[in-house]
């Protein structure tokens, strides 16, 4: 089933991606970068070169590098390169065999169709061009859809409601708004405006000037007519500009930028967000003259507008939300990647377009842990909580005493260690186990939970096949609240349910010492002498006693206490093993082994 | 609502009058469509997941690789301050020397980690390795090939994957 990639094919840089699971997902390009520049270049060989590795070379190819093409489309203006003439489309498409080659290593399958997008404003002419272009380039374009519509789309805002959206678009070098007017799926351009020369690179800019400026004012040198330190300030201006988006203030360091006859100089600055607004208000205020334009040629005032949907890599900047802010009295959405929401509108068109159903498998979660009561109290989580629904998981457990032969399932829900202060989902027998020693019996218990949230929960004796189970509905029927109280609840006894746990299985792993004590000493007999069980039961019989009482530290004591005697008759035991290999009654007991009690225990952990 | 048959032939109920009876044969067809629907979805989504399997596997493998690019592109900067350190440093000065033994075990470190500086002048220019920041004139070198190195470039030496593409100015044609 080949897959319809979504494309934003923009004026300085394209982006690909495509629906994945019901999920749009952008593709990276070979180099890894999620966005590819929209540069093509050819070789003085006639090597053709696309993206980053075209970019880095175009300062030393200016003849033969194009830039910015998407300007010409739908003109008939050509490109000639070396004795050949390039029409728009024919560059264009070059770049979209790029991003073609770059989906296909990633999807691992050969792609043939594309949806892509175009501004608003793009006449006909220009979106036929547009369509050439995928042509040429192997794409059969399934459609061409609007930049402010894709982005609309990525943001689910076609979902709501009739509203009137605003999508603001500064990017690499132009800044774009739209008014669309959004309802039953149908999306109707309002008006365009914008400045096709305003961008990122211009806020860069300012921030190099003041930088030079103050530099100057402290050491009387222009940086500028250095051209090392010009370069390594363009770099940091960029991610000073990138770091003041997320924080108050940033400090330019600059080691060595040049020097002079007193020697070395540096450049050591703190740029903080108030100056760097105060240096780019004019720019900010740049880009509301096209968005009042906008407004005014839809015919609609700052009230009118229920969203703005920031696009572009300088939507970013916190003076240009604030500003838009302050312009239509709302927040702006920022919460899509704004390099790739466009790409990523084209995708969810080609998903729709595809048949790939959008949210499509309205997968559920189990919202808090299933699980059951074991030996002590404890609450043993089967099921995870957030576990995506279908989920199926079964696990192993035992007897807990000697002859046991019905076991108590009693499931329950939440997320607390102990079994009390979890939420009882409901209880069932198993019967008819056949009389062992403890912890023979094999009890398989599967949770299955289909996707509706109704949980079967079964009890298999896997010695004798029988089976007994509940069916539980509604285990997903919880609030937002309800779940998120429960976990804050856990997180807030997580402490003490520690401590009370761990308590349980020092009580647990007790028993289990004294049983195997206790076991051992029988079936040694008369091998035994008083002498030499006399310690151990000595030790026995204290720890039977502290068991009586709460103390945990005491029951520890004790138990070690208990293995150490053991520890003097166990050789003995060892030995005789060796000489009788085949009495079942010597073969391996190890009073140390923590086998977590049960009323019946975790033998093993069996996932399906 | 019509519960009229709409395909006589495919209708599977037992009236005589097939046009007209209420059998809801439509309502079995629509069923049927539905349950096609969901095998496709089924079968797109495991589509996905397989692909999704493959294509995590894969990543996982590089992720490693591509974290300790990340990283030491980030520290490469410190190396780049200390270079010029020791260009600015006196001669003799003790400072210069400790200046020099750091940036010698700065390469030690990277030299252990399969990762080597680039970029000299007079190296041809090379796109896959090189970033041209400005064009120049120069009496030393010939047209294509490197004046100067503004910042050099590293890459890991067992795949020739780059962390840092150098800058150069680049002599005009």
């Amino acid at each position: 089933m080949s897959k319809i990639i979504g494309i934003d094919l923009g004026t300085t840089n394209s982006c690909v991606a495509v629906m994945e699971g019901g999920e749009p997902v952008v593709i990276a390009n070979a180099e890894g970068a999620r966005t590819t520049p929209s540069v093509v270049a050819f070789s003085k060989t006639g090597e053709r070169m696309v993206g980053q590795v075209a970019k880095r070379q175009a300062i030393t190819n200016p003849d033969r590098t194009v830039i910015s093409i998407k300007r010409d489309m739908g003109s008939s203006r050509k490109v000639a390169i070396d004795g050949t003439d390039y029409t728009p489309e024919m560059i264009s498409s070059m770049v979209l065999q790029k991003l073609k080659a770059d989906a296909e290593a990633y999807l691992g399958e050969k792609v043939t169709e594309a949806v892509i997008t175009v501004p608003a404003y793009f006449s006909d002419a220009q979106r036929q061009a547009t369509k050439n272009a995928g042509t040429i380039a192997g794409l059969d374009v399934k459609r061409i859809i609007n930049e402010p519509t894709a982005a609309a789309l990525a943001y689910g805002v076609d979902k709501e409601t009739e509203q009137k959206v605003m999508v603001y678009d500064l990017g690499g070098g132009t800044f774009d708004v739209s008014i669309l007017d959004i309802g039953d799926g149908v999306f109707e351009v309002l008006s365009t405006s914008g400045n096709n020369r305003l961008g990122g690179d211009d806020f860069d800019e300012r921030i190099i000037n003041y930088l030079a400026a103050e530099f100057k004012k402290e050491n009387g040198i222009d940086l500028k007519n250095d051209k090392m330190a010009l370069q390594r300030l363009k770099e940091a201006a960029e991610k000073a500009k990138i770091e003041l988006s997320g924080m108050m203030s940033t400090n330019v360091n600059l080691p060595f930028i040049t020097a002079d006859a007193t020697g070395p100089k540096h450049l050591d600055i703190t740029l903080n967000r108030a100056k760097f607004n105060e240096l780019t208000a004019d720019l900010v205020e740049a880009t509301m003259i096209p968005v009042r334009k906008a407004m005014d040629d839809a015919g609609l005032r700052p009230e009118n507008i229920d969203k703005v949907l920031l696009v572009g890599g300088s939507s970013r900047i916190p003076a240009v939300q604030e500003a838009l802010r302050k312009f239509i009295d709302k927040e702006p959405h920022k919460g899509i990647n704004p390099d790739e929401c466009v790409a990523v509108g084209a995708a969810i068109q080609a998903g729709i377009l595809g048949g790939d159903v959008t949210g499509l498998v309205l997968l559920d979660v189990t919202p808090l842990s299933l699980g059951v009561e074991t030996y002590g109290g404890v609450f043993t989580k089967i099921i995870d909580r957030n576990t995506t629904i279908p989920a199926k998981k079964s696990q192993i457990f035992t007897t807990a005493a000697d002859n046991q032969t019905s076991v108590e399932v009693h499931v329950l829900q939440g997320e607390r260690p102990m079994a009390a202060d979890n939420k009882t989902l409901g209880r069932f027998n198993l019967d008819g186990i056949p009389p062992a020693p403890k912890q023979v019996p094999q009890i398989e218990v599967t949770f299955d939970i289909d996707a509706n949230g109704i949980v079967n929960v079964y009890a298999k004796d896997k010695g004798t096949n029988k089976e007994q189970h509940i069916t539980i509905t509604a285990s997903t029927n919880m609030s937002k609240e309800e779940v998120e109280a429960a976990v804050a609840e856990a997180e807030k006894y997580a402490a003490e349910d520690t401590k009370r746990k761990e308590a349980v299985e020092i009580r647990n792993n007790a028993d289990q010492v004294i049983y195997q004590c206790e076991k051992s000493m029988n079936d040694m007999g008369d091998k035994l002498s008083a002498d030499e069980k006399a310690p151990v039961q000595a030790q026995i019989d204290k720890l039977k006693e502290t068991l009586k009482g709460d103390n945990t530290d005491a029951i520890k004591a004790d138990t070690e206490a208990l293995q150490q005697a053991f520890y003097k008759i166990a050789e003995k035991i060892y030995a005789q093993t060796q000489q009788n290999p085949g009495d079942p009654n010597a073969a391996g007991v190890d009073p140390t082994a923590d086998n977590g009690g049960a009323d019946y225990t975790v033998v093993d952990d069996d996932n399906n | 609502m019509n519960n009229k048959c709409s395909n006589e032939e495919k209708c599977n109920c037992e009236c005589e009058d097939k046009v007209n009876c209420e059998c809801g044969c439509e309502e079995q067809a629509e069923q049927k469509t539905e349950a096609v629907g969901s095998d496709d979805k089924f079968l797109r989504l495991a589509a996905d997941f397989e692909n999704f399997k493959k294509r995590t596997k894969v990543e996982k493998e590089a992720l490693y690789g591509l974290s300790v690019c990340e990283t030491v592109g980030k520290l490469l900067p410190i190396f780049d301050d200390l270079e010029r350190a020791l260009a600015a440093a006196d001669e003799d000065s003790a400072v210069k020397k400790g200046v020099e033994q750091v940036l010698i075990k700065a390469d030690s470190v990277l030299k252990s980690m399969n990762i080597e500086a680039f970029g000299a002048p007079g190296e041809e220019f090379d796109a896959n390795y090189h970033e041209a920041v400005m064009q120049t004139a120069s009496d030393e070198y010939k047209g294509g090939q490197i004046a100067s190195v503004f910042q050099k470039g590293y890459k890991m030496t067992t795949n020739d994957k780059v962390i840092r593409y150098a800058k150069v100015s680049v002599v005009a044609e």
